[in-house]
């Protein structure tokens, strides 16, 4: 081979690709920063319902922490996908459930609920009335003995405010099975509830009816 | 519900949920409306039905069973804007991943980039019997994720494949001569060990493509101020590089272990460039040939010489 030699531009300080280096990170720096701050505004301030949807979701303080952490980073890491404008809260459920249902079925343990679940909900098949005056702490206590299906849906609707379409694309349902078990879950909470009334001979609206 | 008849209570109980929930037409809200007005029972069911509502969002915002700890949700915070702002290092590595993905998007749509799985080369180099797949089979053109196109990485890219092609031509092709090359042992002894041997993790990989590739030279050049170690081979008529260069940090570099690396390819100034990163180093494989066989022997060739470099990374 013919002698090779290269040709060396003498430079005292930094190489070209050194500071290209340098410009690049400075870039990708700004970027973050601008990232994160959007972030901050739109996602951070939805951590305590997260965190609540969660623990009830797993019913374990340290296992909801660990969820949630899990579905702020995968959030974080996704956020270029989240579109300005839309419910953000309704983004960041979703991405959880995801990483709930990933988790499950890593853990081999997928419980088979929603047909045993819905024939469940079927036996209700009167219309229970309404119950007044009950407590938070019956309220509570009521939810947690309907179907896991039915909890979920009465939760993100009552409590968190999601739309049906809204509801449907976080549990990946068809929108008529939202109404359905929505509609039945009440039910059963009010069926639930009840019986707390009954035993404790609280009023009921609409008796009499 | 009957058209045309006034609602009557069945009716209601019907789609009481979905009053309650705004999600009836306008149409049928008036209805409800009406109803209601005149039901009193009707009423109270659905004053009732608020009212449960109301209940259970405060029991959910007051229960201290469902709330997150301070200690938690601060931790959380300072945890999430440190991944942010890439002052950790689990992220910024996965950030380069999808960055090293994007930079492939880019690259595929808009620059003359050809893909090539590099998979079957990882076969190929089992079944040449060397059998080892630790890092080298790890190396693929990954796809890209939808999204992320970062035109800092871009603009990196392109600048730096400038540099690598420029080396090539000054060195390999012109031989303009300013400052001798020294030996790869030499310089892998004063300046970067990933030097040392590198011409035989090059010529190292058998198959059929290379065996119409002929070895003409290895050595250590400076370029633009900066050092590479550089092999030099014929394709018929041309010449191609493989120089390795030190970057700490480099875009697209992947420090982790088992994680798929991809190759990027590139043009600059007439040459075809295809870049791949270590955690230390940046591997260019620069030519005039076509595109498509420029990065198909880049796909060859970037497995040992990828884990030749790994491996002298994990020795320093």
């Amino acid at each position: 081979m013919v002698l090779i030699a290269c040709w060396d531009r003498i430079r005292p300080n930094r190489t070209k690709l050194d500071s290209l280096i340098h410009k690049f990170r400075r870039t990708r720096q700004d970027e973050r920063a601008r990232e994160w701050s959007a972030f901050e505004t739109e996602a951070m301030p939805h951590i305590d319902d997260l965190f609540r949807i969660a623990r009830w979701l797993v019913r374990d303080r340290t296992e909801a922490e660990d969820l949630v952490q899990e579905t702020l980073m995968q959030a974080l890491q996704s956020f270029h996908r989240y579109e300005q404008g839309t419910n953000v809260r309704a983004w960041l459920v979703t991405i959880m459930y995801h990483t709930r249902s990933k988790r499950i079925r890593s853990a081999s343990r997928l419980r088979l609920v929603s047909d045993v679940d819905e024939r469940i909900a079927e036996t209700v098949a009167f219309e229970p009335p309404t119950p007044n005056g009950i407590t938070e702490d019956e309220v509570l206590r009521a939810l947690e003995h309907l179907p896991a299906s039915f909890q979920e849906v009465v939760i993100l609707s009552d409590v968190e405010d999601f739309t049906y379409k809204e509801i449907a694309e976080t549990l990946d349902v068809p929108i008529g099975t939202v109404m359905s078990r929505l509609s039945r879950g009440r039910k059963l909470l009010r069926a639930e509830l009840g019986k707390y009334a009954n035993e404790q001979g609280i009023g009921i609206a609409g008796a009499g009816k | 519900m009957k058209v045309g008849l006034p609602m009557q209570c069945s009716d209601f109980h019907k789609i009481a949920d979905s009053y309650l929930d705004d999600e009836l037409l306008v149409e049928t809200n008036h209805e409800v409306i009406s109803h209601l007005e005149r039901c009193s029972a009707c009423r109270g069911e659905l004053a009732a039905r608020r009212e449960l509502r109301a209940r259970l969002r405060s029991a959910f915002a007051n229960s201290v069973a469902l709330q997150p700890t301070s200690a938690f949700t601060n931790r959380l915070h300072a945890q999430l804007r440190a991944d942010a702002l890439g002052e950790t290092k689990a992220v910024s590595r996965g950030q380069w991943m999808a960055i090293a993905a994007s930079v492939l998007l880019i690259v595929s749509v808009g620059l003359l980039a050809t893909r090539l799985a590099t998979r079957d080369t990882s076969t190929e180099l089992v079944d040449g019997g060397r059998g080892n797949q630790s890092d080298a089979a790890n190396i693929l053109q990954a796809s890209p994720p939808p999204g992320a196109i970062n035109d800092a990485v871009n603009l990196f890219m392109m600048e730096t494949a400038e540099l690598a092609a420029g080396n090539h031509r000054d060195c390999a092709v012109d031989y303009k001569l300013a400052e001798e090359p020294i030996s790869l042992e030499e310089a892998g002894r004063k300046y970067d060990r990933a030097y040392i041997n590198l011409a035989s993790a090059v010529t190292s990989h058998k198959s059929e493509l290379m065996n119409q590739i002929k070895f003409i030279e290895a050595h250590s050049c400076v370029f633009d101020g900066k050092r590479f170690g550089h092999v030099i081979l014929r394709d018929g008529e041309h010449l191609i590089s493989i120089l390795v260069t030190d970057l700490a940090d480099p875009p697209g570099a992947d420090t982790s272990t088992g994680t798929r690396q991809a190759i990027v390819n590139s043009s600059s100034e007439g040459y075809q460039v295809s870049y791949l990163a270590t955690a230390k180093h940046g591997i260019f494989i620069v030519s005039d040939l076509e595109a498509q066989r420029n990065s198909q022997i880049a796909a060859l060739l970037a497995p040992s010489v990828y884990e030749h470099v790994r491996r002298t990374e994990r020795i320093a």
